[in-house]
């Protein structure tokens, strides 16, 4: 049978429906006048360079006693994980008791150019961290790490366990020695020190490039045509326009800090090998003996599971707790379904552990 | 009153639509009456439904930024695609449908036309190799390599071996294989680099070299970019190529299976998800990172000549270079290091010497604590000597005195025994002597014995 069976006139009856929800679309969008995210209220307790530490009031009278600080990644903005009421792992947390406080990397301009990574771990993250200790009277805090900002924490963990009390992972890359996923088969063939030394800080855009090329069919055509079918619904086209704002809002990655990261992780796997060198100090996972929960996304195309799976093997905790959740490097974030699972979770697993 | 952009906008488009319905219905019961084929007026519907929406986003453009003014963008040109798609099975359906109508079998047409939309992304290769080929191949490119290019026409023995492989290639082209179209610019680009290539990479001499060489070495980046764009672009070529395949290897299998599409935004979607498997499975291939790889780090090199250039004239229009102000950043970066390394070990100074500090304090009041306790006890023992003496003293003077009254009685007792040996005298009073006397006994005085001491003292 011929598989098309599709009438001429339904087709343009498609077409201008299509057409006519497209600039009903425009017009909504016409109508958008800010868009806004990060909406959970917080205040600036530290300010280093263009590092920010923020602190959310709790919500709870009596919060967990030992606070939670969040290291986002390099790559993109922290307001993901507090994008909008209803999708805000923020808000989850306060709500369930813990006291949380954030790490915002800000912007990165040419005088950062030549930040390494000792600088962010070893200078920012410290710094940052004995803020808090200071302020709540603590000798160890518990630290979450989403993404590469996992992979920080990782470092910072083993090189300061003693500041440490437990340790939270979140889509995190440790062995990055694999063909799962796509950046880790293009980065071998990149000559880093070429684009850092033409670009000086490798911009947001060029790497908004390279995630559009993972899936590009998707994300640069099909993603805008399913739109169409529900940008007439406000709350929709406003998740829509939250998620597209935090999506391109990429900020330039310092050189020397990619130089590096892309040189002993990426391309020589350093990090397992207990081979990265941080200023004078050596990474040592085994080093990692505090408590870990490691969550990983089951269809992860940006970090693939077998790269964060293996930290259990690497670190020397006795006490690792791995949870896989279903969805994308992102939707375990923003999907209605994480709402619901992924706080609980993360909270109830800290609460035990002090 | 005025209305905004906004509301002329909707109305309008609200007019347009409306009436492209009813035209619409109008032209297809005329055409079905005097047989006007109707794909051609769908294009001609199209076109003029494509320039209103360009309009559109022209117009939205010049009074919105930023975020929403990105997502029409991208919207419009995701309704680019979707367009030209449709245009695209239009065709199709033009070509095919009245064949199948006739009995020809319509998988084997379905393969034949996707070839043909293969061989149309390439276009005719054989324009590559005349000499009208080449002109416009090298269309936009520098007066210098322009000249070369009409240089190379003229026989010359490896141009001669290059062009009598063309042909093989030609045929690999024809039949499907897009790589063929970088093995032939390669060809082409090392044929080049053994002529006329040597001498461009030969070193520069006189006044000007370094300048030269540097101008030199940007156009070789130059060429090693264009080359590596042409090897990416085959292989983004041929896999589109290949997710057609899949595309119409879909469609038969939907159709032994008695599945149809009903829907154009289906055959869409089963194009995309095609395309995305198929350029999925390049990605991952060694083959293609290596190429991509290529691609990008030519670009970088390029970008790194091109700076090089640019500085030479930028210093001499004294002004401050890329490199010059990433040098002063070096700098301020490796202050920076220093003053936190300096305000770490500060910090770890102070502590230690707070440290110190508590330890004296301690050893200190220790000290003290002991040394009152020494006087304490000290005090304590003077204390009781004091009361030793005292009570010494107090058993001397008591002594004393009874040494003293036994040494007066002792002699008193020796004077009474003395009185009672003396003899009797007359008895003549003492008052003979002169007037009555009395007589007193006198207690002689003594002397202090010094023995005894004198309890006055």
């Amino acid at each position: 049978m011929f598989p098309i069976n599709i009438r001429p006139e339904d087709a343009f009856k498609e077409l201008i429906d299509f057409n006519q929800k497209l600039l009903a679309g425009v017009e909504s969008i016409a109508d958008v006048e800010e868009i806004d995210v990060a909406p959970t209220p917080r205040e600036v307790v530290y300010q280093e360079d263009k590092t920010v530490l923020y602190h959310y009031p709790p919500k709870v009278e009596n919060p967990h006693a030992i606070p939670i600080l969040i290291v986002y990644a390099l790559v993109n903005r922290p307001y993901m994980i507090d994008i909008q009421h209803d999708r805000s792992m923020v808000q989850n947390l306060l709500n369930l008791g813990l006291d949380l406080y954030l790490m915002d990397w800000g912007y990165v301009d040419r005088g950062d150019r030549y930040l390494t990574l000792d600088d962010y771990i070893n200078g920012y993250i410290d710094n940052c961290v004995n803020v808090v200790r200071e302020r709540h009277g603590l000798d160890k805090i518990n630290l979450l790490g989403i993404c590469q900002g996992g992979t920080m924490s990782l470092c910072y963990a083993s090189l300061h366990p003693g500041k440490v009390q437990n340790l939270i992972t979140m889509v995190t890359p440790v062995d990055f020695d694999t063909k799962d996923g796509l950046l880790n088969v293009w980065a071998q063939h990149l000559d880093v020190d070429a684009m850092v030394d033409a670009f000086g800080n490798v911009p947001g855009h060029f790497m908004n490039g390279g995630f559009l090329m993972l899936k590009p069919f998707q994300l640069m055509a099909e993603k805008y045509v399913g739109f169409i079918d529900t940008v007439e619904n406000e709350a929709s086209l406003k998740s829509f326009l939250r998620m597209e704002k935090w999506i391109f809002d990429s900020p330039d990655q310092a050189g020397e800090t990619f130089r590096q990261f892309i040189k002993d992780f990426y391309q020589q796997n350093k990090l397992i090998k207990g081979e990265v060198q941080l200023g004078d100090r050596r990474v040592d996972l085994k080093n990692v003996t505090m408590p870990v929960f490691n969550v990983y996304a089951t269809e992860d195309h940006l970090v693939p599971p077998c790269s964060s799976l293996s930290l259990e093997e690497f670190v020397g905790s006795e006490d690792v707790t791995t949870v896989d959740f279903p969805g994308g490097h992102i939707g375990i974030y923003v999907s209605g379904r994480s709402q619901k699972q992924l706080a609980p979770a993360l909270a109830e697993w800290v609460k035990e552990r002090g | 009153m005025t209305k905004t952009w906004a509301e002329q906008t909707a109305e309008l488009a609200e007019a347009w639509s409306k009436a492209q319905s009813s035209l619409w219905q109008g032209w297809m019961k005329t055409a079905a009456q005097v047989g006007h084929p109707q794909e051609d007026m769908a294009r001609e519907w199209m076109g003029h439904w494509q320039e209103v929406s360009k309009d559109v986003t022209d117009q939205f453009g010049a009074h919105a930024d930023g975020v929403p003014r990105e997502v029409v963008e991208r919207l419009f040109a995701a309704e680019e695609i979707y367009l030209r798609f449709f245009d695209s099975m239009i065709g199709y359906m033009k070509v095919v449908a009245p064949r199948i109508d006739a009995g020809e079998d319509w998988a084997d047409l379905v393969r034949a036309y996707s070839q043909q939309l293969k061989d149309s992304l390439v276009g005719g290769p054989e324009a590559w190799f005349t000499a009208e080929g080449m002109a416009a191949a090298t269309e936009g490119l520098p007066e210098l390599w322009k000249l070369y290019t009409l240089e190379i026409q003229k026989a010359s023995m490896p141009w001669a071996q290059s062009m009598a492989q063309a042909p093989w290639d030609t045929k690999d082209l024809m039949s499907g294989d897009h790589s063929a179209v970088s093995r032939m610019f390669n060809m082409f680009m090392d044929t080049w680099e053994q002529t006329y290539g040597r001498y461009l990479s030969a070193p520069a001499i006189g006044y000007s070299r370094e300048m030269n060489e540097k101008v030199a070495r940007g156009f070789e980046a130059w060429v090693d970019l264009r080359r590596a764009e042409v090897e990416f672009m085959s292989e983004v070529m041929n896999a589109g190529g290949r997710s057609l395949e899949d595309l119409v290897r879909d469609l038969v299998d939907r159709g032994e299976r008695d599945e149809s599409i009903t829907t154009f935004k289906g055959l869409f979607d089963l194009w995309v998800n095609n395309a995305e498997g198929t350029f999925a499975e390049l990605f991952r291939t060694e083959g293609f990172a290596r190429i991509q790889g290529e691609a990008v780090n030519a670009a970088m090199t390029y970008k790194l000549r091109q700076r090089d250039v640019t500085e030479e004239f930028m210093k001499a229009l004294d002004l401050p270079t890329r490199s010059e102000i990433d040098e002063v950043h070096r700098h301020v970066h490796d202050v920076r290091i220093e003053l936190r390394y300096t305000k770490r070990t500060l910090e770890a100074t102070r502590a230690e010497l707070q440290q110190a500090r508590e330890a004296l304090d301690q050893e200190a009041k220790g000290r003290a604590a002991a040394q009152e306790k020494a006087s304490q006890e000290k005090a304590a023992q003077e204390k009781a000597a004091q009361k030793q003496l005292q009570q010494f003293e107090k058993r001397l003077e008591k002594a004393e005195a009874a040494t003293k009254k036994a040494a007066a009685a002792k002699k008193a007792e020796a004077a009474a025994k003395k009185a009672a040996a003396a003899p009797k005298r007359s008895a003549k009073p003492a008052e003979a002597k002169g007037g009555s006397k009395k007589k007193t006994e006198s207690k002689a005085k003594t002397p202090p014995d010094k023995d005894q001491g004198n309890p006055s003292e």
